[in-house]
């Protein structure tokens, strides 16, 4: 698998989304595929940077599209405006190679976690909020993100992006680190930025730490696998 | 009595008064949390349950190993070590 010919599907094209498929796209990637629900929003512009303010209105995915495509003609990008939900993620993920998390709720970060498990097609998981950024590949034998926080907080306990706010630079930081993730995942089969490793950085002192994640032997994606495997 | 350093995310910074880091008294990894709590309320209701338990969507290492991993709260804690609290964060849009 070369990264021109993978699929990559990126699941938001907001503040992570378009970072990332920038990177990705100037890495030499060529067949993406980004899902988005959402229409541009005049709060977005800061930090989205596919949209611009004649975009307000507009599907994200369509303005994203249209503009990465001009940059990147070689590019194919599949644009699909919905949302993922959990009937839908499994077939999604099995239609790609690898999936990037550019979603904004941990709800939804918990289904493509999960998708991730059971299919076993590698996520870079992603998160962003003021000041902080979140980075980890969930790969095959590898922790998954209840390995890491076992259960998602309740709805309104951890504030969204559109509630709490983003520093752009942060979201811009964070989407691209989660491209060489992916990039470094596409590219070996033993990755050791991404795996079991949980990046956690903060653009208000700078720090960036790194933070082992080991699997829970009691965890559901341990016992997924022993149902595949069985 | 121990001085550890936590390391606070800064999303939940706003009840430490902006402090990225706090230096808290504590034998353990447990110790020192709670004496936190007690110095910042709002940031042990997000670290803590009611039942005293550490929220499942919060975790805490101890010098860059996840407790869960060590004794959990009983991980022996000391002044050199730095205990650093990881929420689930939502944002991406």
């Amino acid at each position: 698998m070369t990264l021109a010919s993978a699929r990559i599907l990126v699941v938001g094209a907001g503040g992570l989304g378009c970072p990332a498929t920038l990177a990705l796209a100037r890495a030499g990637a060529r067949r993406l595929t980004v899902l988005d629900p959402d229409v541009v929003d005049l709060t977005n512009l800061h930090r989205q940077l596919w949209h611009r303010t004649p975009d307000i209105g507009r599907p994200k995915v369509d303005s994203l599209a249209e503009r990465l495509q001009a940059a990147f003609p070689s590019v194919q990008v599949d644009a699909q405006h919905l949302r993922l939900t959990e009937e839908t993620a499994d077939s999604l993920f099995a239609a790609h190679t690898l999936v990037v998390d550019g979603t904004d709720g941990v709800a939804t970060k918990f289904v493509l976690a999960d998708a991730a498990v059971r299919t076993g097609v590698p996520l870079v998981y992603g998160g962003v909020l003021r000041w902080s950024g979140q980075v980890m590949a969930l790969v095959r034998g590898g922790p998954c993100l209840r390995c890491l926080f076992e259960e998602p907080p309740e709805p309104g306990q951890v504030p969204t992006c559109a509630a709490a706010g983003v520093l752009g630079p942060v979201a811009g930081w964070v989407g691209g680190l989660q491209a060489q993730v992916a990039l470094e995942v596409l590219s070996t089969r033993e990755p050791r930025l991404g795996r079991g490793t949980l990046h956690v950085v903060d653009g208000r002192t700078l720090r960036w730490r790194r933070m082992e994640v080991r699997r829970r032997a009691d965890c559901a994606c341990a016992r997924a696998v022993s149902e595949v495997a069985a | 009595m121990n001085l550890a350093t936590v390391l606070i995310p800064s999303v939940l910074r706003s009840f430490t008064g902006g402090q990225s880091e706090v230096r808290v008294p504590g034998n353990t990894v447990g110790e020192v949390l709670h004496a936190l709590s007690r110095n910042f309320p709002e940031l042990g209701a997000r670290v803590f349950d009611e039942r005293g338990n550490v929220r499942r969507y919060v975790n805490v290492f101890h010098n860059d190993e996840d407790i869960r991993f060590l004794k959990a709260l009983d991980t022996p804690a000391t002044d050199s070590d730095r205990i650093t609290l990881i929420p689930a964060i939502a944002g991406g849009m």
